[in-house]
């Protein structure tokens, strides 16, 4: 648990320093370095002896389409050099992880898009969990004709297929709008749609908490509505709240993932993962550039450490 | 009224109530099919406007609704404008192709996964794989496919999308199903390794609960040796959560795919849907959004009635 | 002790609980409520405490047909599920002060410790979380907290049930000094009739939601 926890919050951190980590700008281009393999960091020069850290110039071999090294153009890498924390000095190029078809530095590709990618899916879980929160309660402490409408409703959303009806919503709303506004519909449709478990886990506890005899005794003594609420069922709903994030927001990451992947997120040159992966299969490129997947990686790493905080959380839940 | 009558009841009433939602939601979209055509300068709005007309545009929510819903029930689910044609011709096949796929790779899970999670329950704290499974269970499904990929690029051995190759109709019939499973292959492992894990774990986390059972406890102060116990008293007793589980399996299968069939290019429902809605085409997507809710719904029904009848208790209630 | 009794009950009714139920309770007496499950008893009690409408009758206490609140407490018979498991000993005794809004902080917290002491709770333990203590220690802080108000009618529904035997007879004997040094008016619903012989000072018997009997302890 605590190496997952950890790990989140130094990716998060890293994506927070992003044009600090990153050595280029998202939308950077080489266009002599199209396709570039991982620059490699060499410590010791031809002839054996030591360095500060550098790479070699490459040229591309136009033929095969491969790179080589030109071992007479040696470009130490600076810290801090130029805004960011590692760089070289053009025309020299370090590709942590490579470059991809239009030259463009996916290291700070995968940097920037974590933002898009990571950022959707932590504040459409909160705006999911938000709206569960406000429903659920609302259903579960009125009860009566609220309660019936609003599980009927969720009903009805719940038995549509989630991944169609994700697409359905945002084909059919405006697909070439400007960065910031496809962010934000991206979000407001995430988790707009995945209230309805959250809401029902919530109602589950508030309707519990307020038949409970501390709540009949409060109201003896005639306690309001909003003071039930806030000093007695709320609190109860905390850790339904915690454990709800810790699996919607993994889901809501790999929804949008999945939806830029198809085209229907941001658009070109911002980078979210989805697309930069979309980017990949469109040549068939990742096979022979396989440093193109790596957004598939990361991806795969956040959700297996979400994984592992989730299951902790709910064990410490479940045996407490 | 009956359980069965009840239950049957409701559902429709779902579908009647998520028809008339997506229906609303579609004409509440901004612009429609022939917005692209309007966009085209080469179109003169009027032309444009008359197409509208002439394919009943602008007629009334309850008309329009009213026609598409007779259109249904005839099995043509309204009109393609993309394809000009009913909607309905159009998807049976893509249908017939999801559901080889999806049928396939969910008992192929479903087989796997009832040994694995038995194996992993009688092997409670020692080393029974879970972390791989965990593991696995972290790879969304669109990274498998990716992965799916470039393994058939690298290796060869299978082809790139598709469902059969070029010059099936003159295969003889041996052939032709040795061409459907090599294509097949990749697709079904995919989606199979996609729901082993969750499939795994809920076997495991009900053979576990049962095998805390009281009953099962004394079975085994009995002496009943391990396997035996396992497979003749707990696992019977597992089934009942797995049971809602498998009606839920059957619910998803016209909706679990899309994603692996776009990406290793299956000619299934998933490519269609993304290109009707990429082009607004309304009628696919309202045809394909109803398709995959009614098998959803009538999943969840066949859960309920499975368990009805397994367990006496909600009958008695 | 005045003639004229606390509590004066005519023709109360409610459908499936208690059948024109008439009775007076003397101020300071304790009233047993015995009889088989179903007989009314509980139902007659919340009528009392305010948590359910009778159908028809009347209810007077003090001579008054509507009265605050707090004048009747009820002590439930749960200890653990009557008390919020996460709030402290002193915000438990001092909620209905709050709710109230009466007093402030620091008023609060001394009423607090004060209720605590005289029902034999250790004040220092003021901040501690409900859980932390023991049943028995649960129903006195329940207790506490009915007192808080100063209230004049105290039902206990089953309240010393679920505790263990040393425990119940510590918490009658505390009943019985409140009861003397505040004036307090007890009605008890108990299945315990050697509880009953010790405490109550008449008993009254219900069956089928009507009384049957009542006679001096």
């Amino acid at each position: 648990m605590k190496l997952g926890l950890a790990f989140l919050i130094a990716i998060h951190a890293a994506v927070f320093l992003a044009p600090w980590l990153a050595p280029y700008d998202y939308a950077e281009q080489h266009r002599d370095f199209a396709f570039a393999p991982p620059s490699r960091i060499h410590i010791f020069d031809e002839r054996g002896s030591v360095h500060r850290p550098f790479v070699y110039g490459v040229v591309q071999d136009l033929g095969s389409g491969s790179y080589r090294e030109q071992r007479g153009a040696a470009y130490p890498i600076r810290i801090f050099a130029g805004g960011s924390l590692v760089g070289v000095d053009s025309p020299g190029a370090l590709f942590l992880l490579g470059s991809d078809g239009f030259g463009r530095d996916v290291f700070s590709r995968l940097l920037y898009g974590a933002r898009i990618s990571l950022l959707t899916g932590l504040i459409a879980a909160m705006l999911s969990a938000g709206i569960g929160l406000l429903l659920g309660t609302l259903a579960g402490y009125f009860r009566g004709w609220v309660d019936q409408s609003l599980m009927r409703g969720g009903e009805l959303m719940m038995a549509l297929p989630w991944l169609y009806l994700l697409l359905a919503v945002r084909a059919l709303l405006p697909l070439h709008v400007s960065t910031l506004r496809t962010f934000v519909l991206m979000i407001v449709i995430i988790g707009g749609i995945g209230w309805v478990r959250p809401a029902r886990l919530i109602r589950a506890v508030v309707l519990s908490a307020r038949e409970s005899d501390f709540v009949l005794a409060a109201r003896g003594f005639g306690a309001s509505h909003f003071y039930l609420l806030r000093r007695h069922i709320l609190p109860f709903t905390t850790g339904v709240v915690v454990t709800q994030a810790t699996v919607l927001i993994p889901q809501y990451i790999l929804a949008e993932v999945s939806l830029s992947f198809l085209g229907l997120g941001v658009g070109e040159p911002v980078p979210s993962w989805g697309n930069m992966l979309s980017e990949g299969m469109q040549y068939h490129a990742m096979v022979s550039h396989p440093w193109l997947l790596v957004p598939g990686f990361a991806t795969v790493a956040i959700l297996l450490a979400y994984l592992k905080v989730g299951d902790a959380l709910t064990e410490r839940t479940v045996t407490y | 009224m009956s359980y069965l009558g009840r239950r049957l009841l409701h559902s429709v009433f779902i579908l009647l109530g998520v028809s008339v939602l997506s229906f609303l939601f579609a004409d509440l979209a901004p612009g429609d099919f022939y917005s692209a055509l309007r966009a085209d300068p080469r179109m003169s709005p009027q032309a444009v406007e008359a197409m509208r007309q002439r394919a009943g545009a602008n007629k009334s929510f309850p008309a329009r609704y009213g026609d598409w819903a007779v259109s249904s029930l005839h099995g043509d689910f309204g009109y393609s404008l993309a394809f000009n044609a009913p909607v309905g011709p159009l998807l049976w096949p893509r249908l017939g192709a999801t559901l080889l796929l999806t049928s396939t790779a969910t008992l192929l899970a479903w087989l796997a996964a009832v040994p694995l999670g038995v194996w992993q329950a009688s092997r409670r704290n020692r080393w029974s794989g879970r972390a791989v499974l965990t593991f696995l269970l972290a790879i969304p499904d669109l990274l498998l496919a990716l992965g799916a990929l470039v393994l058939a690029v690298e290796s060869g051995l299978f082809p790139l999308g598709g469902m059969v190759s070029r010059g099936f109709a003159e295969m003889s019939s041996a052939a032709q199903v040795r061409d459907v499973l090599r294509h097949m292959a990749l697709p079904v492992s995919v989606l199979a390794l996609g729901m082993l894990p969750v499939l795994a774990r809920h076997v495991r986390a009900a053979m576990v609960e049962a095998m805390d059972a009281p009953f099962a406890l004394s079975a085994r102060a009995n002496g009943i040796p391990q396997a035996r116990l396992l497979l003749r008293h707990v696992l019977p007793a597992a089934m009942h959560p797995l049971i809602a589980l498998f009606g839920l399996s059957l619910g998803t299968l016209l909706s679990a795919s899309l994603l692996v069939e776009v990406v290793m290019g299956w000619p299934g429902l998933g490519p269609l849907f993304l290109e009707a809605v990429t082009a607004r085409d309304f009628g696919v997507v309202l045809a394909v959004v109803m398709l995959s809710t009614t098998l959803l719904v009538f999943g969840n029904l066949v859960a309920d009635l499975l368990l009805y009848r397994a367990d006496p208790r909600i009958r008695a209630k | 002790m005045s003639a004229e009794p606390l509590l004066r009950i005519r023709g109360l009714t409610k459908t499936y609980g208690i059948r024109d139920v008439s009775m007076d309770v003397a101020a300071g007496a304790t009233l047993a409520l015995i009889g088989p499950s179903g007989a009314g008893k509980s139902t007659l009690a919340r009528c009392l405490a305010g948590f359910e409408r009778a159908d028809a009758g009347e209810i007077l206490l003090d001579r008054r047909s509507e009265w605050p609140r707090h004048e009747v407490q009820m002590i439930l018979q749960q200890p653990a599920a009557s008390l919020n498991p996460r709030f402290t000993a002193e915000e438990i005794i001092a909620e209905p002060l709050v709710i109230q809004r009466q007093g402030n902080a620091a008023s609060r917290a001394k009423r607090a410790r004060e209720l605590m002491a005289s029902l034999g709770l250790d004040p220092k333990a003021a901040g501690a979380p409900a859980r932390a203590f023991s049943g028995g220690e649960r129903q006195r802080l329940a207790i506490a907290r009915a007192l808080t108000l100063e209230p004049k009618l105290l039902i206990l529904d089953e309240s010393l049930a679920s505790l263990d035997l040393s425990v119940q007879a510590q918490i009658a004997n505390l009943l019985l000094d409140l009861q003397e040094q505040r004036g307090l008016t007890y009605i008890l619903i108990s299945h315990d009739l050697s509880l009953v012989g010790r405490i109550a000072s008449e008993i009254v018997v219900m069956n089928n939601g009507s009384i049957v009997e009542r006679r001096p302890a």
